[in-house]
């Protein structure tokens, strides 16, 4: 929804700040500022993934195993 | 501290420089820095944008500041949206639009460059993807990454008297954490104390570092606490960006090194600038 939260998470375990080399980005709609889409780069496996999805106030994030399982 | 970085943007002349003004280090940010670039550049009429310390590090400092005289009144404005972020990771600490353009113009801001582009261009085509935010007058109206706005039209009017369709803001850089395990026990102390905010928990559109989606975020605020309008916290989080012993603990920990006295000291410091301008 925009919050930004999980691009904090991410570059907080990082220990650094910003949008620049973040693993997720948020893109808006700029259209209708209600849509985002979440991109999310897979070098976030690198991360404490658990943290990144406990960062989301809308539990937008789900852990799935490779195959999809 | 290293001085506050403004990026002057002379609409008329179509040039833009970053300027470094050792005297603008104690106005923190947000307002009091906002009124202090206003009383410099009075004479061009500005539009004033302004973050502060925190924003894009901790939760709830998600409005960016808008400072504009309206029929002779000095008005403070605050947008969320992303736009905060942006600026703070573009390393700005204020955008000044002095001047009018001759002609509408869109500006596609990255960094501290600047592009003065015709107001036919493609908004959408600005700045880069999750890292821009773009403020666009809409049938009148100026919105926000496609949704926040302002109530009242101060800013429309200001925009459409400089010839400004919108611009985009886009971000790149990257601030290294020092005090990481500090800063994350902070964070992690403001972001529990959510309850404090004075809005409730909803499913709109965000601004950038709050969490809570709530319904107020898409109309702006207007005047309010000047230690919170300095650090350009969200106003609804008064309670606790009021509290002085945390704001300078946040500000220590990013390397700001303002003293309690200076940070009291904030509501003179522009009362005085007020009297200066007018």
């Amino acid at each position: 929804m925009g919050c930004e939260m999980c691009v904090l998470e991410c570059q907080q375990q990082l220990k650094s700040a910003g949008l620049e080399g973040s693993y997720i980005r948020i893109l808006r709609d700029l259209n209708d500022g209600a849509k985002f889409v979440v991109s999310v780069d897979p070098k976030v496996e690198e991360l404490n993934i658990k943290r990144v999805i406990k960062s989301c106030p809308k539990e937008v994030f789900e852990e799935v195993e490779e195959d999809g399982a | 501290m290293e001085p506050k970085k403004t990026l002057f943007v002379n609409l008329s002349q179509k040039t833009a420089e970053m300027q470094l003004l050792p005297e603008l280090t104690p106005c923190v940010g947000g307002v009091t820095l906002g009124v202090k670039l206003y009383s410099l550049y009075k004479d061009f009429d500005p539009v004033v944008i302004c973050v502060g310390p925190l924003n894009g590090f901790f939760p709830f400092a998600s409005k960016t500041c808008f400072v504009v005289q309206n029929d002779g009144v000095m008005e403070d404005l605050y947008i969320g949206g992303g736009l905060s972020f942006r600026l703070k990771f573009a390393c700005l600490d204020a955008l000044v639009l002095a001047g009018s353009s001759s002609e509408d113009v869109i500006l596609d801001i990255t960094n501290d460059e600047v592009k003065f582009l015709d107001a036919q261009t493609d908004l959408d085509s600005l700045g880069l993807p999750g890292k821009r935010s773009i403020l666009h007058m809409k049938k009148d109206s100026l919105l926000l990454d496609g949704y926040f706005g302002f109530d009242l039209g101060i800013l429309e009017k200001k925009f459409l008297a400089k010839k400004i369709f919108g611009f985009s803001v886009t971000g790149t850089k990257k601030v290294p954490i020092l005090g990481s395990a500090k800063y994350m026990t902070l964070f992690n102390d403001i972001l529990g104390q959510k309850e404090l905010v004075n809005a409730q928990e909803s499913n709109c559109p965000s601004c950038s570092g709050c969490p809570l989606g709530c319904d107020k975020s898409q109309t702006g605020e207007m005047g309010g606490n000047i230690l919170v309008h300095s650090l350009v916290a969200c106003g609804y989080a008064e309670n606790i960006y009021s509290n002085l012993g945390m704001v300078f603990a946040c500000l220590d920990c990013l390397g700001y090194k303002y003293t309690h006295e200076q940070l009291e000291a904030l509501p003179d410091l522009f009362t005085k600038t007020l009297k200066e301008i007018s």
